[in-house]
């Protein structure tokens, strides 16, 4: 064995057996705390009226035991249908703001890292791709759509349907040449924002708290059911469709307005 | 081995290669790689805790209104969340790793404790 090849074992094979050591022994003491068996609340197996989605299964933050939402009642705290969005716009909504704005930072970083770039020779997309393009862009909008404004009574939301709207975009910019424009996507993200923080402060000034649900919640299972969470389902939507049109939008063409 | 084990195993799993990879890979992309791994096993093991025997989805229908047994709808809005920033993570990442293969024309970080080492077998990015 010569030196270069015990090098270079030494080099690759022995970070490998070591970290799997690692990991072994991590794992080990995970397994360990998931399957404890002392005394308290276990972290698997722990009944629903221990946890605290308890609160929000039956729509009251205030203790009340044996609550059970039916559909089609009213007078809630709150009236969305799909419970994990009444968590993550109106319990948690501050934490969905906090990381719609980690989103924001991730956008600006690749529009400031994105360097500018020769622009490549452009070639035009061929006529199946020009005429099948728009047919499929229109159901990929009325879906993404749909996703969105249902979010508080079906799985989807704001982040799913936005999502779906920008691979429309992605495919427009992919088969033609001039469709949309970086600076209108910064706008709409900035008053989108805007909107966001906007409703929070309505919220302080009707009930006092920051992004409180000031609406009346009708009936659960109907279309305006809950409140401020649609107007925030609707503004996170679009400020994340235009976030996730525009990076990829830089990675697309690089910083064309720059070059 | 129950329908939950196999979930718990799986993330537990993907957490260990997401780890792994992290650690051992050279190559920025198999990094990034691996730390999609490794959220996608966070994931997997959030919703896995979240699940309850005979539990049914968090949405309320005219069919499961009233006492009917959720599954907890709190791990899945956490991982809603994680997505979103997976996905910023990576837009990211991808970004730096670019503007790196800009700079040092190669996508290979070098290891400090025994240097570059160059054989036939690496791979050459061009």
């Amino acid at each position: 064995m010569n030196r270069g090849t015990w090098m270079k074992i030494r080099a690759q094979v022995l970070p490998s057996i070591f970290v799997l050591l690692i990991l072994c022994a991590g794992s080990l003491l995970v397994y360990r705390a998931l399957t404890d068996e002392g005394e308290g609340v276990k972290v698997m197996g722990a009944p629903i009226p221990e946890r605290i989605s308890s609160r929000f299964i039956t729509k009251s933050v205030n203790q009340r035991d044996n609550v059970s939402v039916e559909f089609g009642e009213r007078g809630y705290e709150e009236g969305s249908a799909n419970l994990v969005t009444s968590v993550v716009v109106n319990y948690r909504a501050f934490d969905t703001l906090l990381e719609v704005i980690v989103l924001f930072a991730s956008a600006a970083g690749v529009a400031l890292l994105a360097a500018p770039r020769r622009r490549p020779r452009y070639r035009e997309s061929s006529v199946i791709v020009r005429n099948v393009v728009p047919i499929v862009n229109m159901l990929v909008f009325m879906t993404g759509a749909v996703i969105i404004l249902r979010g508080h009574l079906s799985p989807g939301g704001g982040f799913a349907g936005g999502a779906v709207i920008a691979s429309g975009f992605i495919l427009l910019s992919l088969a033609f040449r001039h469709t949309i424009r970086g600076r209108l996507l910064i706008v709409l993200e900035s008053v989108m924002g805007l909107g966001i923080l906007g409703v929070g402060l309505l919220g302080i000034y009707y009930d006092g708290y920051f992004l409180s649900n000031f609406l009346p919640t009708g009936r659960v299972g109907s279309f305006f059911s809950s409140g401020t969470v649609l107007i925030l389902y609707l503004l996170i939507g679009v400020k994340v469709l235009s976030e996730i049109a525009g990076i990829s939008l830089s990675f697309l063409r690089g910083e064309e307005e720059k070059a | 081995m129950s329908v939950h084990g196999l979930f718990l195993y799986n993330a537990a799993a993907l957490i260990v290669i997401g780890i792994f990879g992290i650690l051992t890979r050279k190559n920025i992309i198999k990094i990034l790689l691996a730390i999609n791994i490794l959220q996608t096993g966070v994931n997997l093991l959030l919703v896995a805790v979240g699940w309850r025997p005979e539990g049914i989805a968090p949405i309320i229908t005219e069919q499961t209104s009233g006492m009917v047994q959720f599954v907890d709808p709190l791990p899945q809005a956490m991982v809603l969340t994680a997505i979103v920033i997976a996905f910023g993570t990576t837009a990211l990442g991808l970004i730096i790793a670019i503007n790196y293969f800009k700079t040092h024309g190669s996508l290979e970080t070098p290891s400090f404790l025994y240097g570059h080492m160059k054989s036939d077998e690496d791979e050459v990015v061009q």
